[in-house]
Order: structure tokens, then C-alpha cells, then sequence
């Protein structure tokens, strides 16, 4: 009887957690609700095989129905597979579910990974070695276009061939942007340096340049996610800090554990004591800056994206504005108070895609090929523009947009292609030797572009560099985001940095991070560079 | 079943013992089908779980799993005790949780007495469907509805204060008012759930004791006293207990959402910390052993609760 009663329980055991099993395939996909499981992957209906990819894709983007995403049936017809995407605005919440979902035993075949995390894949062995999957032979496209094979040797970490670079833009399109409409009210001409920027966020704050009578407006507003101080504060820039990590002469510099943070923090203790920077930044979650600024609640943001003010994309500063606010003369212009001595730093090869190392062989080989063809040009093409015929025209090299097909097919689809666009992330086609031809475009957003790559970019560190193995960065960071936030809100002056600096070199490891760091830098540019700690 | 005890005189008693028990068993075995779903489910979800609190004593690696990571010993739980975060995680931890346990048991009992007194019966549905919907709401969205009054810049509250001329409110991102936040905003979602549990114990008394304390010539105090307290100090106690077993948990969905950087000090949990190594880092090992060593201090002290209750006089959990 006992040992029946316990063949019973176990078989009913083994059916619940089947039935468990197949409820999470089902609800982890977004795209499609016919997620084959299984361990040949194989669809046994269609004899198709299924993929899995976690990527990224902004907040905007969704996938429409199966039969309107015309990538997808593309993808599925030509590679004979069922792809299926999950996707999500990058950001702890994407880290969060990537790693649920591989600690769960469920790791996606591709998937999109930040520079440090990847560290972490790759050690854990959750990132298969690519050194035969990713070779001008396999992907053919992406070497073409993208890539060198110098630069992706040098991309490599902890001496394994696991990651690639996602093709990335060289442009950087980061720039502050300043309600033009409001200045003009007000008298005042566009802002060339900091203390005009300034002079502007002031005026803005406290002559009511929206005119409704009340001082609701700020100069400036941006966003801290409620953990850290945003590098938006143009003070970083001011005191020569551009960009994540620099080298001066001999010195590496991480910006934001320097010595001169001290004069950055109380510069912006000076601005946020004038009562011109919306009071929300801390707690305002990346996006929510936007949201205030196309409300009409502040003046100056910093934005990035070629297209954030153009006149008529949807998702944009200019359109939205106008929308919301209702006021037709709403005018966002770009102007940086550094344009001439440098905004920004050179982009390196950003973040990864990385390999399941569980997936079967088959299922890996058969998504590089994909990987590849987004890559090429008939890939791009699609992902960027649409249906060759319906939602473009073609003429030898020149790429006209049809806007109502592309806007029907596209923008009320909830801008789906944006989620394909993942993996070749660059507006422009100039790389494909391709030129587009977009009615949409105006004159304005012509001298948007134009004005923002005069901008100056300061040299990189030239390589993308690695965390040392048993370090923190992570708990680093966040103690060194409590101190400068702690020194905003909470001291009379930054005089405690100095010290606050000492703790984080000595006790969170600052000394030994840097130090490898820049020894990295080193190693690849040929020349000695130092790190100082304390 | 005589004969069948005759036919077998060797040990008898025990026979008799065994065959009664099968008889029962089938005779109740409808009964008993009922409980299957009830034990697997605690067999899936609670049991078998909880062999996955070996990797607190491993140096846990995804690919290798359970079975293929090294052994530590109590490596993991040295590492945690001799972090300088410990110290303040537990502080914060325990803090948070007594001042729970304190202010939502209260209120809870509070409102169901009151609830109680009330002789109007619709006026009482109404008042308890009111004070028990916010319970379904989520803590995303009363963390919505506290920014949309307290956000420093554009609140409705701050706002209002500040155009008034008053001092200005910082609620969020205050170190010494975070902790009566979270329990403010735990009591105004809570509360009213929280009574339907008292309101079924005070349901229970019985309503002669009333009338035979009224004939004894008792107040309404009085009785409240001698016979209402009385009749819920049960399931208070039971409650009591229950709660003391998950002192280390301080509400890890509540505090995560509220957070941010100027709180730290006061409102990092050891679930919070948990999460950021487990989920944030990949480290399962660190986190696991928090885990059990949370899980040792709650079963102490629910075992030395309930013996507690029972030499007061008390019934306890078992």
C-alpha cells in the first residue's frame, strides 16, 4: 500500500512539473504563442527549427502579430526556422530577466549583453566559445561592414573567444537641447558657453517663458533612476571629465572617481542651490526627463539619438512637444556650451552579443547565419526600411522612403522594426554604400545633424577594458553614487571628496580596478599609461 | 476482524494495530485523495527547494550545478558575517520588522473592534469594502501614487505646500522619515485586509457571554475588556507567532520598490542585498547562505513562541 501510495504521488509529481514546464516556454516568448520545446528544437508540424533570442529594444518598439511582422516570415522562410524574440529596453530589469532566465536553465540561443556582464557569462561559462562560429568565413557580411578581425581579437577578455561587438555607430549624436522658442521670448540668444547655459536655466526658471503665469517651469531637468548622479550635469564636461574614462598624457582617468569630481559636485551644488534643476531628477527614471520636457516643464535636456528633435519623427522631443503642449511654436534646437573644446568621447566597440554555450550546435550555427544576413544588406534593408517595392523604392544606390506605406506597415505597427534593428543599431546606410532618400526629412533636422557633428569628440581609450578578476566594480560603484549624491543633498561643500575618494580607492578596490585598467590601455595602445590612486 | 486475529495469535496487538490502521485508511480514502493535491504541492514548491539550500555551502557555478560544484563548508556564511554590510542589513532588517509587527497588528485589531461596534450594517460593509481595497492594489502603483504626492519637484502634495509657503516636504528620499513611510503606506494597504481575519475570531464569541455581562450590570468597555479581548487573544497570539517566524523578511517587494540612493542607510534589507547579489550579480552561494541562516533564526523563534504561548495559557500553533 505505502510504496503504491508513493508510485502514485511520484507520477503525479512528474505530470505537474511537465505541465509546469510548458506553461514557462509558453509565457517567456512575446512574439509568438508557437514556441516548440524539446530537445532536437525541432517544430515537429513544420520540421522547423525554434530560436530563441533575448535582445534589447527601446521602450517604444513591440512586435505586432505574427502576420504582420514581415521580418520575422522573411527570417522563417529563408533560414526554414521559427524565431522567436524577446525583448526589453536595456537596464536592470533586462539584466534582472536575463538572468533569471539563465539560472533557470533557460538560456536564450543569442542574446545582448552589457561590457561587464559579459565578463561574468563568460567566466560562468554561460557564453560558448566563438572563435570558429564568428570568422570572415561564417559571417561574411558582418566583416564586410562592421568589423575587423583586429579589433574583435582585441575585444576578447579572460584569454576565451567569447564575444563580438553589435555593429555600432562612430557618430555620436549627444547633445544638450534648448527650448530655441522660449530664448526668443525671453530676449536671449542661443547659449555658446556655461555661463550663458546657465544665464539660460535661470531665465527659464523664473521668467515664466511658457507665459501661463506661474513659475512652474525649470531650466533644467535629467534623470538619476533614484540611485545614482546623472552624467548629464554639464559640470562633468566643465571640469574636463568627458566620457566614462579618459587618458591625459601618461594618466588614466576614471572620471568619476577623480580627484576634480570635488569641483564638479560643487558646481552642481552652486546650479541646484539656484533652484533651476527640476527637484524629481533623482528619483526620475531614464525617459522620465523626456517626458518633462515634452510637457513643457523644462528648458534644457541632455538627448541623444540622431533623430530626437526632427520635425516629424513620432517618438521625438519636437513632435511630442507640440502635441502635448499644444503650442505650435515650440522649437527644440541643439547647442553644446563645450561644442568647440569637447563634448564626448570616441565610441569604442560597445556591448556584445553573446552565444548560449547550452544550445545545441545546429541551433548556434543556424543563428549566426541569421546574425550575418541582418548584418548584409538585405537584411539591413529590411530592418531599417522595410519592404523593398512597398515601403521603399530603389534606384542603384539610392533608397527612397515611401512614408505612408512605411508608416502603415511600420510606425502604427508599434514601430516593430526598431526591436529588428538591435543588432545594426546605426541610422545610416553610408556603410552599405547605400544613401537615403527621406521626404520626411526637413531642412531643420538637416541643420540639426549638421550642427551636432561639429561637434568635438575627444580620442577614447581605444579598447574596451575588463574588470579584474575577484574586484567589485559593481559595489564600487554604488558606494561611490552614495557619496556624491550624499554630497549633493546632505554637506555644506564637496571638501569630504578627497576623503570619500580614499575610501573608495583603498576600501572598494578603486586602486586595483584602475590600475588594471590601465594597464589594459597599455597593453593596446602601445604606450605606458599610469592609473594614481590614493 | 476476530477471526482474523485468532487465525494469527503471534503478536497479536500489533496485527490488530496494523490491520485497524489499513481498514480506517480505506475507509477514508476519499478524505485522504483530498489531501494529495495539498502535499504534493508542498512536496513541489516547499520540499523539494529545499535541497537547493545545499549551494550555501558550495562555491555554486551555474554550468556545473548542484552536483558539480566544489564544497565550501561554511565559507559563504564567514563571508557574509565578516562584511561591513551585515551589521546595518540586519539592523535595518530587524528595525523594520518589529516596527511591522508593532504598527500593522495594531491597526488591524483596531479597526476590526471598531468595526465591531458598529450596529448600522451597511454603513459597516461600506466602511470595510473601502479600507480592504487598497489590499489589491500593487506596491508599483502605491509607490505611483506616493511619487505623484511627495515628488520633490512636481508632487501634488510638495507642490501645494511649497506654493503655500510652508516648509517643503521631502518624504522619498528622507533617511528619517523612509521607515515610517513604508510603515504608513503598509497600514493604509493593509489594514483593512488585515481586520477580515479578527472580524471572523470576534464573529465566533459567543453572544450569551455579552448578555450575561450586561445582566452583570457591564459597560461597554468592560466588556470589551473581559469578553471581546478574550475572545480574539487567540488568534492574536497565533498571528504573533506566525509573523515572528518571518522577522528577517521586512517586506522585500515594498522596500525594493521604494528605495533609492539617499536611503540606503536606513532601508537596505537583507533581502534587498540578497536580490542584488543573487539576481543583480549571479552570486547564488553568498545569498543562500543568508537564506538559511534567515530561515534558522525564524524557526528558533517560532519554536520558542509557541512555547511561550502555551506556558501563558495559551493554545500556540500546535
Amino acid at each position: 500500500m505505502k510504496r503504491t501510495g508513493f508510485i502514485v504521488l511520484m507520477v503525479m509529481m512528474l505530470i505537474l512539473s511537465a505541465c509546469g514546464d510548458k506553461k514557462e516556454t509558453a509565457s517567456g516568448d512575446t512574439g509568438s504563442d508557437k514556441a516548440p520545446s524539446g530537445d532536437a528544437g525541432k517544430d515537429k508540424d513544420s520540421g522547423k527549427m525554434a530560436l530563441k533570442w533575448f535582445i534589447v529594444a527601446s521602450a517604444d518598439a513591440q512586435l505586432p502579430a505574427k502576420d504582420k511582422d514581415f521580418v520575422k516570415k522573411a527570417i522563417d522562410e529563408k533560414f526554414n526556422v521559427d524565431l522567436t524574440i524577446d525583448y526589453m529596453p536595456f537596464g536592470a530589469d533586462f539584466q534582472n530577466k536575463l538572468n533569471s532566465l539563465i539560472s533557470s536553465g533557460d538560456t536564450p540561443d543569442v542574446f545582448y549583453s552589457d561590457g561587464v556582464s559579459s565578463n561574468q557569462y563568460i567566466k560562468d561559462g554561460v557564453a560558448r566559445e566563438i572563435k570558429d562560429l564568428v570568422t570572415p568565413q561564417t559571417m561574411p557580411n558582418y566583416f564586410k561592414y562592421w568589423m575587423t578581425e583586429k579589433d574583435l581579437n582585441m575585444y576578447q577578455v579572460q584569454g576565451k573567444f567569447a564575444r563580438a561587438p553589435i555593429p555600432y555607430a562612430k557618430d555620436i549624436y549627444r547633445s544638450y537641447y534648448i527650448r530655441k522658442d522660449w530664448l526668443d521670448k525671453l530676449g536671449m540668444k542661443m547659449p555658446t558657453n556655461y555661463d550663458e547655459m546657465i544665464a539660460a536655466m535661470k531665465a527659464f526658471t523664473e521668467q515664466d517663458p511658457d507665459g501661463n503665469g506661474k513659475k512652474d517651469t525649470y531650466g533644467f531637468t535629467t534623470y538619476g533612476g533614484g540611485t545614482n548622479m546623472s552624467m548629464d550635469f554639464p559640470e562633468f564636461v566643465k571640469n574636463g571629465l568627458i566620457g566614462d574614462f579618459i587618458v591625459e598624457g601618461d594618466k588614466f582617468i576614471d572620471t568619476r572617481t577623480d580627484p576634480r569630481v570635488e569641483q564638479v559636485l560643487n558646481d552642481v551644488k552652486k546650479v541646484m542651490a539656484m533652484g533651476v534643476v527640476d527637484p524629481d531628477w533623482l528619483l526620475a527614471k531614464n525617459g522620465q526627463q523626456l517626458e518633462k520636457a515634452e510637457q513643457g516643464k523644462a528648458g534644457i535636456i541632455l538627448g541623444m539619438g540622431k533623430n530626437l528633435a526632427f520635425d516629424n519623427n513620432p517618438e521625438g522631443l519636437q513632435l511630442k512637444t507640440k502635441q502635448i503642449t499644444g503650442n505650435d511654436k515650440a522649437d527644440w534646437q541643439p547647442f553644446h556650451p563645450f561644442a568647440e573644446t569637447g563634448t564626448w568621447i570616441e565610441t569604442v566597440p560597445g556591448n556584445p552579443f553573446l552565444l548560449s554555450s547550452q544550445s545545441s550546435d545546429d541551433k548556434i550555427k543556424k543563428s549566426v547565419e541569421i546574425l550575418d544576413w541582418l548584418a548584409g544588406e538585405e537584411g539591413y534593408l529590411l530592418t531599417h526600411y522595410g519592404q523593398d517595392g512597398t515601403d521603399y523604392t530603389r534606384d542603384g544606390s539610392k533608397i527612397t522612403i515611401n512614408q505612408e506605406a512605411f508608416k502603415k506597415d511600420v510606425t502604427d505597427n508599434g514601430n516593430f522594426l526598431s526591436v529588428y534593428q538591435w543588432f545594426t543599431p546605426v541610422p545610416d546606410p553610408k556603410v552599405l554604400e547605400l544613401e537615403i532618400e527621406d521626404p520626411s526629412i526637413t531642412d531643420r533636422d538637416k541643420e540639426i545633424v549638421k550642427t551636432i557633428e561639429a561637434y568635438k569628440i575627444v580620442p577614447s581609450i581605444g579598447t574596451s577594458v575588463v574588470v579584474k578578476e575577484g574586484m567589485d566594480l559593481a559595489a564600487l560603484r554604488k558606494r561611490m553614487n552614495e557619496l556624491m549624491v550624499s554630497v549633493l543633498f546632505d554637506d555644506k561643500d564637496a571638501s569630504k571628496w578627497p576623503a570619500h575618494r580614499k575610501e573608495l580607492m583603498t576600501k572598494y578596490g578603486g586602486n586595483e580596478i584602475f590600475a588594471y585598467y590601465a594597464e589594459q590601455v597599455s597593453n593596446a595602445s602601445g604606450k605606458t599609461v599610469t592609473f594614481t590612486g590614493e | 476482524m476476530s477471526d482474523t486475529t485468532a487465525a494469527m495469535p503471534v503478536k497479536p496487538g500489533k496485527r490488530l494495530k496494523q490491520r485497524t490502521g489499513r481498514k480506517s485508511f480505506w475507509r477514508y480514502r476519499w478524505l485522504y485523495l483530498f489531501m494529495v493535491p495539498g502535499i504534493i504541492y508542498y512536496l513541489i514548491y516547499q520540499y523539494v527547494p529545499m535541497l537547493g539550500l545545499v549551494v550555501a555551502f558550495q562555491d555554486y557555478n551555474l554550468l556545473k550545478g548542484v552536483t558539480g560544484s566544489p564544497w565550501v563548508g561554511l565559507d559563504n556564511f564567514r563571508t557574509v558575517f565578516s562584511s561591513p554590510d551585515f551589521p546595518i542589513l540586519m539592523k535595518n532588517t530587524l528595525l523594520l520588522s518589529v516596527y511591522r509587527i508593532i504598527f500593522n497588528m495594531l491597526p488591524d485589531l483596531l479597526l476590526a473592534l471598531m468595526l465591531n461596534e458598529i450596529r448600522v450594517r451597511w454603513f459597516k460593509k461600506w466602511i470595510q469594502t473601502l479600507t480592504y481595497g487598497p489590499h489589491f492594489l500593487s506596491w508599483i502603483i502605491v509607490y505611483g501614487l506616493v511619487y505623484a504626492f511627495f515628488a520633490p519637484g512636481s508632487g501634488l502634495v510638495t507642490t501645494f505646500m511649497r506654493d503655500m509657503g510652508w516648509t517643503s516636504v521631502d518624504v522619498l528620499t528622507n533617511s528619517s522619515v523612509f521607515r515610517p513611510m513604508l510603515i504608513l503606506t503598509e497600514i493604509w494597504k493593509s489594514t483593512g485586509y488585515g481586520a477580515i481575519i479578527y472580524l471572523a475570531a470576534l464573529a465566533n464569541i459567543n453572544q450569551e457571554l455579552y448578555e450575561a455581562s450586561a445582566i452583570d450590570g457591564a459597560g461597554r468597555w468592560r466588556q470589551l475588556w473581559n469578553v471581546t479581548l478574550p475572545g480574539v487573544r487567540d488568534v492574536f497570539v497565533l498571528l504573533l507567532i506566525l509573523r515572528l517566524g518571518h522577522i528577517l523578511d521586512a517586506g522585500f517587494e515594498q522596500v525594493y520598490i521604494f528605495l533609492n540612493v539617499r536611503v540606503y542607510d536606513v532601508g537596505d534589507i537583507l533581502d534587498t542585498w540578497i536580490f542584488r547579489r543573487g539576481i543583480e550579480q549571479m552570486q547564488f552561494s553568498v545569498p543562500a547562505a543568508v537564506g538559511v541562516f534567515k530561515s534558522m533564526i525564524g524557526l528558533v523563534l517560532v519554536l520558542g513562541a509557541n512555547k511561550i504561548a502555551k506556558k501563558l495559557g495559551g493554545s500556540g500553533i500546535w
